[in-house]
């Protein structure tokens, strides 16, 4: 063979490489099919959501704080998180209410009372947990609500950068204030809060993630050396306060002896049993390094396992955390959302599924979000699994986009300068480019994978998600008692979005609304009122196949958001249900044989 | 481009040339898979030794990282004292030793290496034995074996696959993706390019640059850059300039990113009047570790770069300057390598036209090519 001809082949070869990636890289991110009308969407996908806040009664608009003077030019980028929302029945008439937080100075937060009519009041005002804003008190990030006292009404927990407040509900008609009472630290810069019962006493505990050191106060700042000291491996972010709830309205703060040592910059938290102990463990989505994983020890002391498990090893930016049983197997998967921006940066969300365990018994996991198609969401914030369907499987809706200011212009480059640069620079305020009128990631396109049992495909713009405002917390809630999931969307310096579900009538659902034994005075050996950490794994027929799926009560979870505590599973056509195993925090077990499908059940943990 | 006349000079293993045995390179190779297995295995439970021990003595939990870089540190350095005798008069083997250290202290510090879950099918092939692999040692494998088959079809011989070995490590470390095939094609398309894209029997690119590069506009769905990952860290950079430094030097190379750095720094400054951003953003990318792959690694190799030392001191500065004129027209994230993708092969043009202009003149023609006796004299033949 010639030289000549050896060139040639060679050639082609080269050229045939070049095509390979054009082809390869046309696989991206689908966009789904835009403007689909509904009667499409619920043929094709079965389901369709509806933008429907203003019909509903809604008009919240969030708003960021101002802080320092001395972070002005990069404001948009350090003020620009905390639109938190929750899904929660605070007065216990049986339809789900929605509490919606935001970060202006003097701005009002809403708590947004369910008529069950469609419509929506606002009571917050009235309730005593609107004003939460004042200056001089710090800005509101999210909130979370748990029956910590186990009287049978949700307390109310409000995070911030600045003093966290705690509010009674007394009866679910008014809240009083206790966070003097109740021994709460005196400021916390924090990005997320949990309830969980780490020691199983029957009593709900506290923990919250800071995200800026204690120290800081963003309104009046002493330095401006309060960066991130690295943009994988920073470690000088807020500490962490686990609240040991001592049953008498007070809290006492156990951190240190339980071992939580982590000074990462934390934007969520998610609490379940992942090591089969019986114990929560506590997940850690930190922004600026690696996730964490906590095992819990007996309810004694805590061990940060992220390593070992896999899910803290490669650093990325953590922006949250949500469980979900994905591959219908009985077991929970970590969803944690990332940033991608094509060609600038592709770190892709995780989606941790269990493989196994590792040699000391811990749980392993690998990253399956390539494999499975929910890798590539935009500059991601919160996400919340769900059968958005009622077909059996999980969906998963993700709000995504941070800083949607001029169109066509982009901080990225500028962005990219500083965040290699030395500890001494990238932790420093002053150094950081201004980002002016410039977006960064913003007005993109959100993302609902649709589960199809084998990997996920985003249908949002066919089903009728087509806003593009810089998500942040997304919760999920039966707000109209129908047995299908509707979708809150909490958005920075914009409108909270409520996006009703509709799903192909003919498809089953159940729901479990679960109770613990715990009351007042009576907690030993009984689970907190609210169930939190409580397991349903369902088994049912459909199809003629026999599937199972499970479903973990959280107080807390996403980014900046708390999801409805009833359990919702889908189940496709012509189902029926098995069986419903309850693993009670306590450890108790309850089985209900062949309950009713399209029903919610109301369960109470049976007797100590 | 045009076809090569000549093929290049024969591979010969390093240890023949050392003058080393067979029997005493093979001793060396068997400590070397002792050391690195024992390694690997015993990592971990020296790990949690090292972390009780801190705990008793100073209290607290150390960084989970330290006792991994003490110990690779460690193993470097043994591996080095059983190889001294082979890799000392060995220059030609300096950069790709340097790479690998460069490797694998930054996995042990930053987990650079960032491993893929395995498929399922290699899951279940394994028994679960296997459930992950490395995508920087696939590209790795994937160079040196497109180098070997490539370069045996092309020039009939079997090539030296050292240059191969550092484009894997280079295209590993440099290109982020979560998918497998932007590594592997990176690595094919690199190796490749230096067989097609040639003038006068030399290839114009780096070829981990044009990879990188041509991934980086063909694919961006799916591919980034390292950019961050360094843990901001100056002792990571210093370690990188003293090893770098040092080595570039015993080569004769080091006013390379000297040039590159002593410009680069005063055009910060200009960017900086220009744009009106603080002068330390715009320096700070000199601290990146991408940055240092690049001074040390990329800008240096000699294939595809000019031969006289004024030329090359020309061309750094002049790779700088194209690099702050992206900066300001295009605000261009990857501005580093698209400099040298039009500056690096303008200036080897204008050598192989220079030079045959001077060989008309002189009435001989140059002979060029992997024969040049100037490439064959450069200890770093085809680096990245």
């Amino acid at each position: 063979m010639s030289q000549t001809v050896k060139q040639g082949v060679v050639t082609l070869f080269f050229a045939g490489l070049f095509g390979l990636v054009v082809v390869l890289n046309g696989g991206g991110r689908p966009a789904g099919e835009p403007g689909l009308d509904p009667g499409e969407a619920l043929r094709r996908y079965g389901f369709r959501l509806t933008e429907s806040a203003a019909a509903a009664g809604i008009d919240f608009r969030h708003e960021n704080p101002t802080l320092d003077p001395k972070l002005g030019h990069i404001m948009p980028i350090v003020a620009g998180m905390g639109a938190g929302v929750s899904v929660v029945d605070f007065d216990r008439d049986g339809w789900l209410d929605l509490y919606v937080v935001t970060g202006k100075e003097g701005g009002k937060n809403r708590l947004y009372r369910n008529r069950g009519d469609g419509t929506f009041e606002d009571v917050a005002a009235a309730a005593g947990v609107a004003d939460l804003n004042q200056p001089g008190t710090g800005a509101c990030m999210g909130a979370v609500w748990a029956d910590y006292d186990n009287d049978g009404f949700p307390d109310l927990f409000v995070y911030k950068w600045g003093r966290p407040e705690l509010f009674h509900n007394r009866g679910g008609k008014r809240f009083d204030r206790v966070t003097e009472t109740a021994g709460l630290p005196a400021r916390v810069n924090a990005n997320a809060a949990c309830w969980f019962d780490y020691d199983r006493d029957g009593r709900l505990d506290l923990f919250i993630a800071g995200y800026w050191r204690d120290d800081i106060d963003l309104w009046d700042l002493r330095t401006t050396a309060v960066m991130p000291e690295s943009f994988e491996y920073a470690t000088n972010g807020g500490r962490k306060y686990l609240l040991r709830n001592c049953g008498d309205g007070t809290f006492e703060d156990v951190t240190e002896r339980v071992g939580i040592k982590s000074t990462r910059w934390t934007l969520a938290v998610v609490a379940a049993d992942l090591c089969g102990t019986g114990y929560p463990d506590l997940v850690l989505a930190n922004d600026y390094g690696v996730s964490e994983f906590y095992a819990n020890r007996g309810g004694e002391r805590f061990d940060e396992v992220g390593f070992e498990t896999g899910i803290g090893v490669a650093p990325k930016s953590g922006m949250s955390v949500c469980l979900g049983d994905v591959l219908n197997q009985g077991k929970q998967s970590l969803y944690v959302s990332n940033i991608t921006e094509a060609g600038n940066l592709v770190q892709g969300n995780n989606l941790w599924v269990p493989a196994g365990t590792t040699a000391k018994g811990l749980p392993r996991y690998l990253n399956q979000a390539g494999a499975l198609n929910v890798e590539r969401g935009g500059w991601s914030w919160g996400a919340a699994f769900g059968d958005l369907n009622n077909d059996g499987r999980l969906d998963l809706y993700l709000a995504n986009g941070y800083i949607s200011a001029e169109k066509g212009k982009s901080y990225w480059y500028d962005y990219g300068k500083i965040a290699g640069g030395l500890k001494g620079l990238i932790s420093d305020a002053r150094y950081w480019p201004p980002i002016g009128t410039q977006s960064l990631a913003g007005y993109q396109a959100k993302c609902v994978w649709l589960n199809k049992g084998g990997d996920f495909t985003d249908v949002a713009a066919g089903v009728g998600a087509t806003d593009t405002y810089d998500g942040r917390a997304v919760a999920l809630g039966d707000l109209s008692n129908r047995g299908i999931l509707d979708v809150v969307v909490a958005n920075q310096n914009g409108p909270l979005l409520l996006y009703r579900n509709d799903v192909t009538p003919g498809r089953d659902w159940v729901e479990f609304e679960l109770t613990g034994g715990a009351r007042p005075g009576q907690d030993t050996g009984r689970s907190n009122r609210d169930a939190v950490g409580a397991e349903v794994r369902l088994t049912w027929r459909q199809g003629g196949g026999l599937q199972q799926q499970s479903r973990v009560i959280t107080a807390g979870d996403g980014y900046a958001a708390q999801s409805t505590s009833r359990l919702h599973f889908g189940l496709g056509q012509n189902a029926v249900i098995d069986k419903a195993v309850i693993k009670w925090p306590s450890g108790r077990t309850d089985t209900i044989q062949a309950p009713p499908v399209n029903a919610l059940h109301r369960v109470e943990e049976s007797g100590p | 481009m045009t076809s090569p006349a000549s093929p290049p000079p024969p591979a010969r293993p390093a240890a023949d040339r050392s003058g080393a045995s067979r029997a005493g390179f093979a001793l060396r190779a068997a400590i070397t898979a002792v050391l690195v297995l024992g390694y690997y295995y015993a990592r971990d439970p020296l790990g949690e030794l090292v972390a009780r021990w801190y705990a008793r003595t100073v209290g607290g939990t150390p960084d989970p990282a330290a006792p991994r870089v003490v110990g690779v540190t460690v193993l470097l350095a043994v591996l080095f004292a059983v190889w001294r005798r082979v890799i000392l008069p060995e220059k030609k083997l300096y950069a790709p030793i340097l790479i690998t250290v460069i490797l694998a202290l930054s996995d042990a510090s930053f987990s650079v290496l960032e491993n893929h879950p395995a498929p399922g099918w290699l899951v279940a092939l394994t028994g679960g034995a296997v459930m992950e692999y490395s995508p920087t040692f696939v590209t790795i494998a994937v160079t040196v074996l497109a180098e070997l088959l490539v370069g045996r079809f092309y020039w009939g011989k079997w090539p030296n696959p050292t240059s191969a070995y550092i484009t894997g490590i280079s295209a590993g470390i440099l290109i982020k993706s979560s998918a497998l095939w932007p590594f592997v094609l990176c690595g094919m398309i690199s190796i490749t390019s230096k067989y097609v894209l040639r003038v006068a029997n030399r290839h114009l690119w780096n070829p981990t640059n044009f990879g990188v590069t041509a991934m980086l506009f063909l694919a961006p769905e799916y591919v980034a850059s390292l950019t961050v990952q360094a843990g901001n860290n100056g002792g990571a950079l210093a370690v990188i300039w003293l090893l770098g430094g040092l080595i570039m030097y015993t080569l004769g190379r080091f006013h390379i990113p000297l040039a590159f750095v002593a410009t680069f720094v005063p055009l910060a400054f200009l960017r900086s009047s220009v744009t009106g951003h603080p002068w330390q953003a715009e320096i700070a990318p000199v601290t990146s570790p991408m940055f240092q792959l690049y001074i040390f690694f990329m800008i240096t190799d000699p294939p595809t770069t000019t031969r006289a030392k004024w030329s090359q001191i020309l061309v750094a500065v002049l790779v700088a300057v194209m690099e702050t004129v992206y900066r300001l027209a295009f605000k261009d994230v990857h501005s580093l390598y698209h400099a040298l993708f039009t500056v690096g092969p303008a200036a080897n043009l204008v050598e192989i036209i220079a030079g045959r202009l001077r060989s008309s003149r002189a009435g001989e023609g140059l002979k060029a090519g992997p024969d040049h006796p100037l490439l064959k004299s450069s200890p770093l033949q085809g680096t990245t």
